[in-house]
């Protein structure tokens, strides 16, 4: 398997942490987001969006990092951790439930304010201050409803690590290194859920390849 | 025991699930929970879906919220019944995924402000945000730009059946077609415009047209 991107990238981590919970060998492609490498043809003709990552097994491509998650898991379900669930249809459902939460509830607002605070410096810009107030606002009613859940189960899908938990990992990661990672160190489920998280070998060896801080909180 | 959905049927997210019941012949009740009143908000709702909103499925004891993961886990369910929305093989699976998510990442974020601007704020008198909206429009077309030639050489955009891919964007295509210059945006893209009138010639989408009151 070879997964075009960057280990800065938050969509890349979220493919390499599913890849190392799974055991899979993979070879990581670079792809130089700063010299917008990601925009020419060549990458385009895997992901026409121009984004990072894509992923290429054999004379598959595929694009969208929670779909190739998702492939990765059920292609390899039987090795490594279970990240689906997928022996127990409600269970799997559960797993999909709360990777929706993810993708619908938890990530807009958290990407917004990592937007503002490392990508926009980045490009020379100044955050615009509005925006990550109100999505500060947005994340903590959202992590209003995970310290509930969480004090129901230990991971967001049931008892066990799954995709749903994975999703969230790179962009809290990102987030923590702000001077808001309060919001999550507020909240005892989630810090202990969060902790649980980093604790993981796959989560050892993708961090490290996360680079990018904030200039600015 | 026929699974309850609790929801307005006018609704863009409840109608994601009602496609996929209509789709695969499976029987439901709705449960009408009233968004002009701000009935998602209340306690008994929220017990249901803790973000406020709806859809909500109860199935007997198991409960289930999120569109995107109820339709997934009824196409699941019954895969063997109705029309097949997931995709055959691995890797076809794969790429009905990925489809799936570009309408999460990529045209759900612009079509879904579009819609709460130009459709649901008058609705509630309220002011709709227009410099957003023109900006939003820009945007949409260049993601249907994408589309279009996606569906220019594929019958479906996950390949040549129609899939949960298709199904997903089928609620606020409805809605945007309403519109008029997003409407126009559509005829002027061949193929795009080809691969929304095939789907929404389907029985399942003429169905829920009329459940909804149209």
């Amino acid at each position: 398997m070879k997964v075009y991107g960057d280990e800065m990238s938050a969509s890349v981590a979220r493919v390499l942490l599913c890849l190392h919970e799974k055991n899979t060998e993979f070879e990581l492609v670079p792809v130089n987001l700063f010299a917008c490498h990601h925009k020419l043809p060549s990458f385009l003709s895997m992901n026409p969006f121009g984004q990072v990552p894509a992923l290429q097994d054999d004379d598959l491509t595929l694009f969208e990092s929670r779909a190739i998650t998702a492939y990765i898991a059920e292609k390899h379900r039987d090795k490594g951790t279970d990240l689906t669930r997928h022996e127990n249809s409600k269970e799997a459902a559960i797993v999909k439930l709360w990777s929706e939460v993810e993708a619908h509830h938890f990530n807009p607002a958290i990407f917004a304010v990592i937007n503002q605070l490392i990508v926009v410096p980045l490009q020379g810009e100044s955050p615009d201050a509005a925006i990550v107030e109100k999505n500060l606002e947005k994340l903590g009613k959202v992590l209003d409803v995970y310290e509930e859940r969480l004090g129901k189960t230990k991971y967001l899908a049931g008892d066990t690590y799954t995709l749903a938990d994975l999703h969230h990992v790179p962009y809290t990661y990102y987030f923590m290194k702000t001077s808001h990672a309060g919001l999550i160190n507020d909240r005892p489920n989630v810090k202990a859920w969060w902790e649980d998280l980093c604790s993981r070998p796959a989560f050892l060896k993708v961090s490290p390849g996360l680079t990018v801080s904030p200039t600015t909180n | 025991m026929v699974v309850k959905l609790y929801g307005q049927i006018t609704a863009a997210c409840p109608q994601r699930v009602l496609l996929c019941f209509l789709e695969k012949g499976i029987e439901f009740e709705i449960i009408h929970i009233d968004l002009d009143t701000f009935e998602q908000k209340k306690p008994e709702h929220l017990l249901r879906q803790p973000f406020g909103q709806v859809p909500a499925i109860e199935d007997g004891d198991f409960k289930l919220f999120e569109s995107r993961a109820i339709a997934r886990y009824y196409a699941t369910k019954f895969a063997d019944q109705g029309t097949n929305l997931l995709g055959k093989s691995l890797e076809h699976r794969a790429i009905v995924d990925q489809w799936a998510d570009v309408e999460t990442y990529y045209f759900n974020v612009l079509a879904q402000p579009i819609v709460i601007n130009l459709i649901i704020k008058p609705r509630l008198g309220e002011k709709c945000d227009v410099v957003l909206v023109e900006d939003l429009k820009v945007k949409l077309g260049v993601v249907l730009d994408i589309y279009n030639n996606r569906l220019s050489s594929n019958r479906f955009l996950a390949g040549e059946e129609f899939t949960m891919a298709d199904l997903t964007h089928m609620p606020a295509m409805g809605y945007l077609m309403s519109i008029t210059d997003i409407n126009q945006m559509v005829k002027a893209r061949g193929s795009f415009n080809r691969w929304w009138e095939e789907i929404s010639d389907r029985p399942s989408w003429k169905k829920l047209m009329v459940l909804a009151g149209h």
